[in-house]
């Protein structure tokens, strides 16, 4: 995925912007930065939901506005904040959503298998059945985890993206990390590059492979952890003045 | 099989005992004998004694249109309650049965010049129905193109009386006795039925159901809100315009013969979600069904609860609605 001079503005107002870029297939890139830098606008723009920005971005060797909605389900999954109560809906029949993209009337044995094993990646069999409303915060978001996971899955060889906006809400910490070692795990198995927004510092850098950090709607610096997540980065775009720790020849942060 | 299908077999049943009893019942009694008598004289030439006549010309068509103008009112329910992700939409609250009561009205008083054959009542409903439908989303829609629900509710109670004033000042110029009535559009009746409406409501009917159900995968995912949607592939500016376009198209044509029935398309989606849950097909197929057992119901007690006289059949399915829809109102707990 290329990013090449980015730009999405509201009203003259400068959202989200990235001079050039790459997301090189197979690894994690995190998102960076503090509140309301345009993180979530970025991410909106990569997976395809905003198109009304300057410059290009090439998804798969193909202009990003090229693609067919159709087309581009097949290929990426968003997990995002979304945050829905008008009806009830039934635990696997939102996970079933995730296959919509691929059948047409009726789901398939296939579809319906995929269904199962994404619900047991998470733990979730014993809410079959029940109400996605009646869940906790967390149990929601590994239902809506499965669903993006049941969208990326199978036919080998084919490049998929999942993107993830703040995927950790509401979860403990087990699950957080459960989470980040899952997402390690699939990146060979379905051929994966994940993009994702993320808060925690310390998880970004023991998971991530690559980061952008956005402030006040610019990427301002690119690169691996040590680079980007620096402790004069920390200072000078977090405003915090994080202890470090070296573990394992990274930096960690204690704020 | 699954808990839905063996409910939609056995509401078959109880849809086809109620149909049943339903051309037997009324201010005159037809027997068993005497509707399979009349049945075996279909395609010959043979003549009908009055009951027989009166099965065939009267009962049975009457029958089968209030059905399927029930299972029509039930699915424009949950299409708009789908669409609007609002449990307290129906067809009557978005101003479309009234338009389209306009538009039938309008063609009764002059409309009967018009070029356009048998289809001219649907087609002027039509226009109607899509008329005030339109009037009522661009009045709800606020600033940023959102529509709030208590403007939509509003505005829909606007353009309701509106166009059934409308209405009331055509069925004063109206020479058609039927197209006179205030009584017939605001609070509908089947009285109407012969096997030419019915032809045209069954059509639309079957057209806007097998459309329907291939939206029913993106009416799905459209729950869990716009953005998912369009993660999930679906194109959701066009799934809003057919959907809508199928539910006043519809309409449109049941309210063209039947006049406003208000209310079954918000209480029978709601009542099947309880039990049934969100899937929106399973949704359609069911409350179709239910529609259309509700609708034959009360046309049945319309017809004999005070035979020989007749009562409205909209008397009916309001006092079923309207608790419904204020427990709704209350249980929601929508700011005014």
């Amino acid at each position: 995925m290329k990013i090449e001079g980015v730009e999405f503005s509201i009203k003259q107002q400068l959202i989200a912007q990235v001079e050039d870029a790459y997301l090189e297939k197979g690894k994690i890139h995190f998102v960076v930065g503090k509140n309301g830098a345009g993180k979530t606008s970025l991410l909106k723009i990569l997976s395809g939901l905003e198109p009304n920005y300057k410059g290009e971005v090439s998804f798969l060797g193909r202009g990003l506005r090229d693609w067919k909605m159709e087309e581009l389900a097949q290929r990426r999954a968003v997990l995002s904040q979304s945050n829905f109560n008008a009806f009830p809906i039934k635990v696997e029949e939102l996970v079933m959503m995730g296959r919509y993209p691929f059948f047409q009337q009726n789901a398939t044995q296939k579809d319906k298998e995929i269904v199962a094993k994404a619900l047991a990646l998470f733990e979730l069999q014993k809410f079959v059945g029940r109400d996605f409303l009646s869940l906790s915060g967390g149990e929601r978001q590994r239902v809506l985890f499965a669903k993006c996971i049941a969208q990326i899955w199978g036919k080998e060889g084919h490049r998929k993206y999942l993107f993830l906006d703040e995927p950790l809400t509401y979860l403990d910490v087990e699950y957080q990390v459960q989470f980040l070692q899952l997402l390690r795990d699939l990146i060979e198995r379905f051929n994966l590059t994940i993009v994702g927004v993320i808060h925690d510092i310390n998880l970004a850098i023991n998971y991530g492979d690559n980061f952008l950090l956005m402030h006040a709607g610019k990427c301002v610096e690119q690169g691996d952890g040590s680079r980007v997540l620096s402790r004069e980065n920390m200072q000078k775009y977090f405003k915090v003045e994080p202890h470090v720790l070296e573990h394992q020849g990274r930096d960690f942060f204690v704020f | 099989m699954t808990k839905a299908v063996w409910i939609f077999i056995l509401g078959c049943g109880v849809l086809l005992s109620v149909m049943l009893a339903a051309v037997k019942l009324g201010a005159v009694e037809v027997n068993t004998n005497e509707i399979l008598q009349a049945l075996s004289k279909l395609g010959t030439q043979e003549s009908l004694t009055t009951n027989e006549a009166i099965f065939m010309n009267i009962r049975l068509p009457r029958v089968l249109l209030t059905a399927v103008v029930g299972a029509i009112l039930a699915l424009g329910g949950v299409l708009l309650q789908a669409l609007f992700l609002n449990p307290i939409v129906e067809p009557g609250l978005v101003g479309t049965s009234s338009g389209a009561a306009f538009g039938a009205a309008l063609y009764f008083t002059l409309g009967v010049n018009l070029p356009l054959g048998e289809f001219g009542l649907p087609f002027m409903a039509f226009l109607g129905g899509v008329l005030s439908t339109a009037l009522v989303f661009l009045l709800s829609q606020n600033k940023k193109g959102k529509l709030a629900i208590v403007a939509l509710l509003l505005s829909g109670l606007a353009i309701n009386a509106l166009f059934l004033s409308g209405v009331g000042f055509l069925s004063y110029l109206a020479r058609d006795p039927q197209a006179r009535s205030i009584t017939f559009w605001n609070l509908g009746t089947t009285s109407g039925a012969n096997w030419d409406n019915l032809k045209v409501v069954s059509v639309a009917f079957v057209i806007c159901l097998v459309i329907s159900l291939r939206y029913a995968k993106s009416l799905n995912a459209l729950i869990l809100g716009e953005d998912e949607a369009v993660y999930l592939g679906v194109n959701v500016k066009r799934l809003k315009f057919v959907i809508l376009f199928l539910n006043v198209l519809m309409i449109a044509v049941a309210t063209a013969f039947t006049g406003v029935i208000s209310f079954v398309g918000l209480v029978v989606p709601h009542l099947v979600r309880m039990f049934l849950g969100s899937e929106n097909k399973r949704l359609m197929w069911i409350s179709t069904l239910v529609g259309a057992v509700l609708l034959c119901l009360s046309d049945l007690l319309s017809r004999t609860l005070f035979a020989p006289a007749e009562l409205p059949i909209g008397i009916l399915t309001t006092l079923i609605g309207v608790p419904v829809f204020i427990y709704l109102l209350r249980k929601n707990n929508y700011q005014f």
